[in-house]
């Protein structure tokens, strides 16, 4: 959930970036640069192009800082930035791959590594095999619902700041995510 | 305040009550009554159950660890970018664009070239965007995609201070 004092705090910062204030951008990138890698990571499930397209968001912040005005949430804005390039991204490589379903495939990138080095080899390869499901049902989402899940579940925003950055109606975003979330649980009924 | 009966979220459109009840976002009193709802409508009380555990299930989508050189990247960006001056930044991506047609050169005002821009943005029709090898490196950033992006950054904080929703940004894929 987005706090009102967190935003005030972001659009202060901002307002310092916009007044040459390098800090206040080191702040920033400080609070979003998590959030904003994750959410892209998980939109094109690939984490190099993630980070590429997240430097890109950050570089665009910085680039459009004289024109700020703290008139709209600072988050809504990053998003907005993150989530077109992000979806620029997947259309264009669909289209380079002549709309093969992807459906299956296991994305550029995707090789995983345990990081836990303390759980056990079944343990390892049944968080595996769930992370592998997950991640194929979102990827099987329509590119518009993936992104209204991924800021739902994983980044945790109401319903007005999804529609804010996708720039639809607040009852378009819960229409999005039912349909989304029927999806996943249709696909998903196995592991329960 | 139970009292008051709670109509099924589900003949009703709002699903988003479940969501947000297996989101554990739905507050006290509100939780209440659909919990009490659920007593008495199976249909509910299923969606519920199933979408319960998808939200649980769906935590194993565990992020990657980012690159210890992000930022180191990120700000080498800038550097380069800030080493331009302002002008020139502008100026250059027309320049290029203009290369091969020198004529034009000499009478091009900056108000002129940005609208040389425009018409390079609507006769594309697309939206910039970096070029991306399977290795994810970016290449090849043009500058006239330099001075598109920032005609479009501008454009997505126009469009916010105006707070109009839809424009240009991405089309409908739903
Ligand atoms: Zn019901």
């Amino acid at each position: 959930m987005m706090a009102v004092a967190t935003l005030e705090r972001d659009a202060e910062l901002m307002l310092r970036v916009r007044d040459g204030d390098t800090e206040s951008f080191a702040l920033l990138l400080g609070r979003h640069r998590s959030p904003v890698i994750h959410f892209v990571y998980r939109m094109v499930q690939n984490q190099p192009v993630a980070e590429e397209l997240a430097q890109e968001v950050f570089l665009r912040v910085y680039r459009s800082r004289a024109n700020y005005e703290p008139t709209a949430k600072f988050t809504t804005w990053l998003f907005r930035i993150a989530s077109h390039l992000a979806l620029n991204w997947i259309r264009d490589r669909r289209h380079e791959r002549g709309q093969e379903s992807l459906d299956e495939a296991t994305p550029d990138g995707m090789v995983r590594q345990v990081s836990d080095r303390e759980i056990s080899k079944e343990q390892a390869m049944v968080r595996e095999s769930k992370f592998e499901e997950i991640r194929r049902a979102i990827h099987s989402l329509p590119e518009k619902q993936k992104a209204a899940v991924l800021m739902h579940k994983y980044e945790e925003m109401e319903y007005s700041q999804i529609a804010g950055v996708l720039e639809c109606s607040e009852s378009a975003v819960k229409s999005l995510l039912f349909r989304a979330y029927e999806s996943l649980r249709a696909r998903l009924a196995h592991m329960a | 305040m139970l009292n008051i009966k709670m109509t099924c979220p589900l003949q009703t459109g709002n699903a988003d009550v479940l969501l947000d009840y297996c989101a554990r976002s739905l507050d006290a009193e509100r939780k209440a009554m659909l919990e009490k709802h659920m007593e008495s409508c199976a249909e509910c009380r299923e969606m519920a159950g199933a979408q319960s555990q998808i939200w649980s299930a769906m935590d194993a989508f565990e992020a990657e660890t980012i690159s210890a050189d992000f930022d180191r990247k990120l700000y080498n960006r800038i550097e380069e970018l800030e080493r331009v001056p302002a002008w020139e930044r502008f100026w250059a991506p027309v320049r290029d664009y203009l290369q091969g047609q020198p004529a034009w050169r000499p009478v091009l005002s900056i108000a002129a070239a940005s609208a040389v821009l425009v018409v390079v943005f609507v006769v594309r029709g697309d939206v910039p965007q970096p070029v991306i090898e399977p290795s994810g490196a970016i290449i090849d950033v043009r500058d006239v995609e330099q001075a598109e992006h920032v005609l479009e950054d501008l454009e997505m904080l126009r469009q916010f201070d105006a707070g109009s929703s839809g424009a240009n940004a991405q089309k409908e894929v739903l």
